[in-house]
């Protein structure tokens, strides 16, 4: 950077090249000046939370970027936001909202808040992109993270409590939003319902698809009161074993997972038996049971349906799939997947590998799992976001829905 | 090339932007002229093209606000029979406040600007000319001067205590 001369670098020897304490005070002192001047277009923070590090950018409009840094480069992400929002684009520490949201997310993780009142600027939701910032705050961790959650809400009288009594304290703030899925009776899954209330924006309790709810209102009230899955099972996909026509493989144990009570996989194939080149899975669903809408960035998804029915929302399409019926789904394509009345059996190919990894490291070994068996959200989140992928919406809500709910920007 | 966010801009360059302003207004104003250079710098930076020297760019910034800082201070001055002594500012004895600004302040301004802008900055005399006017034989003489000049007062000053 400057001349090397020595007669130079002897004489300025006593100035300091990096004075830190300076360099502090100035910096905030310019965060402050170009908020004042109203030049200051991007703030950005990064915060500590139990499911690791987020940057959060925020704009004069509202919280414009949440990046999952376990997963994102820090560098790349404010590179993008110089790119897309404004180069104005300075670390600071609460300005623009950004205490208010921090506040927010530590709430949420203490278990004290169930939905975020953050302003949000949506410029930089183009398309189906709107990645971690709809994930986290429009929808919450938890509830959305996995293919089960529907279930883990039905089983959570909390979460129950939330929908009904959206603006009702929480009794207990100091505990964590519910990861595991417990089975309850239906009646006691609904504690609201004893009063006789419903709330503006609760689905009707009778029925099954609950799905269907309006995905802004599921959103903002909490987690969809759902159907229990008992009964709605079918025999068929309830035995010991998978299908007498699957032939376990010789090393048949550690390949058998349930995932909460509605999906159970065998992994015939895994990535590491095809040095990643793709992976083959036999998926056992439970009728009604539907995956949050997604996206793969990094692999395709291919399913053969064996038994029963599947519907599948991907991009423009909609297509249920009968026993024989082959769909490809390809990378960056929103989807969701739903399994029919009778639930579903579907052979899974992701190429390259990753679904059978996603299983193996965040479902239930079968010979471990009990009724009570649920899910750990947290840790199927870290694992589907480094695998690439992207969880666009909750469960019942399409591609279609998304690109509805998109602004104009 | 893509433009880089601002706070890059600030953390790669703000350093050597303070020991510039430091070396030509002195440790008083030096952070005022640091704080405008900047804050003026980010307001256009937006217009500025992506494959410009940012260097040279917040140094001609830099020199325009430390020119702004030295007025001010002049006329902030009230003249008086005497001068004072000048009461080191960091009060460190034998820190850079006190006994190089002591020196690089004998200089006339155009000699410790071309020094702090050659030597701290590292621009080249060409580009030094362009922000000072003038030739670049003759600011690359200023330099020489400067350093000449701070030899005497300064590194033998150091080496007699």
């Amino acid at each position: 950077m400057s001349a090397r001369n020595p007669v130079a670098e002897e004489l300025f020897a006593a100035l300091p090249e990096a004075d830190e304490a300076a360099q502090r005070r100035l910096h905030a002192r310019l965060a402050a000046e170009a908020a004042g001047a109203g030049i200051l277009d991007v703030a950005y923070r990064t915060i500590d939370t139990p499911v690791g590090t987020l940057l959060l950018a925020a704009t004069e409009r509202g919280l414009v970027r949440v990046a999952y840094l376990p997963n994102e480069d820090a560098d790349e992400v404010l590179a993008q936001l110089a790119e897309r929002v404004s180069p104005r684009v300075l670390r600071d520490p609460g300005r623009l909202g950004l205490d208010e949201a921090v506040r927010e997310i530590d709430q949420y993780f203490a278990g004290s808040r169930k939905r975020f009142e953050l302003p949000l600027d949506f410029s930089l939701s183009r398309g189906f992109r709107r990645d971690v910032l709809a994930r986290l705050l429009e929808i919450g961790y938890g509830r959305t993270a996995s293919y089960a959650a529907v279930a883990a809400a039905a089983g959570s009288p909390r979460a129950v409590r939330a929908v009904g009594g959206g603006a009702v304290p929480p009794r207990d703030p100091q505990r964590r939003p519910a990861r595991r899925l417990r089975r309850r009776p239906r009646e006691q899954a609904h504690p609201a319902g004893a009063g006789g209330r419903r709330r503006v924006g609760e689905p009707p309790r009778s029925g099954v698809h609950r799905l269907a709810t309006p995905v802004r209102a599921a959103a903002t009230t909490g987690p969809p009161p759902v159907h229990r899955l008992e009964g709605v099972r079918t025999q068929a996909l309830e035995g010991d074993e998978m299908s007498p026509r699957t032939p376990a493989p010789a090393d048949a144990k550690g390949r058998d997972f349930v995932l909460g009570d509605e999906v159970r996989v065998r992994i015939l194939t895994s990535g590491a038996e095809t040095e990643g080149r793709h992976d083959f899975l036999d998926c056992v669903q439970q009728a009604g049971a539907a995956t949050p809408l997604h996206l793969h960035t990094r692999y395709e998804e291919r399913l053969f349906l064996v038994a029963g029915s599947l519907t599948v929302w991907a991009g423009d399409e909609t297509v249920t799939l009968r026993p024989g019926d082959f769909y490809t789904i390809p990378t960056d394509t929103p989807h969701a997947i739903k399994a029919g009345p009778d639930g579903s059996r579907a052979v899974l190919v992701s190429s390259p590998a990753a679904f059978g990894e996603l299983i193996a490291r965040t479902a239930t070994p079968a010979h471990l799992a009990t009724a009570d068996t649920g899910i750990d959200h947290e840790l199927f989140m870290k694992v589907t976001t480094e695998l690439g992928d992207q969880v666009l919406g909750p469960p019942g809500q399409t591609p279609k829905d998304l690109a509805g709910g998109k602004s104009p920007a | 090339m893509r433009r880089q966010p601002f706070e890059v801009v600030v953390d790669r360059y703000g350093p050597t932007v303070l020991r510039v302003c430091r070396a030509v207004v002195g440790p008083a104003a030096a952070e005022d002229a640091w704080s405008e250079t900047f804050l003026s710098a980010m307001r256009a930076y937006p217009e500025l093209r992506p494959e410009s020297n940012l260097e040279a760019w917040l140094v001609t910034i830099a020199h325009r606000k430390a020119i702004d800082q030295l007025r001010a201070e002049r006329r902030r001055a009230i003249p008086t029979g005497e001068v004072p002594e000048r009461p080191s500012p960091a009060g460190v004895p034998g820190g850079w406040e006190s006994d190089l600004w002591a020196a690089l302040r004998t200089l006339p301004l155009k000699q410790r600007q071309t020094v702090a802008y050659h030597y701290l900055a590292g621009l080249p005399y060409a580009e030094i000319a362009e922000v000072l006017g003038g030739t670049a034989e003759a600011a690359r003489r200023a330099a020489a001067d400067g350093i000449a000049a701070l030899r005497r007062t300064y590194l033998e000053g150091v080496a007699r205590s």
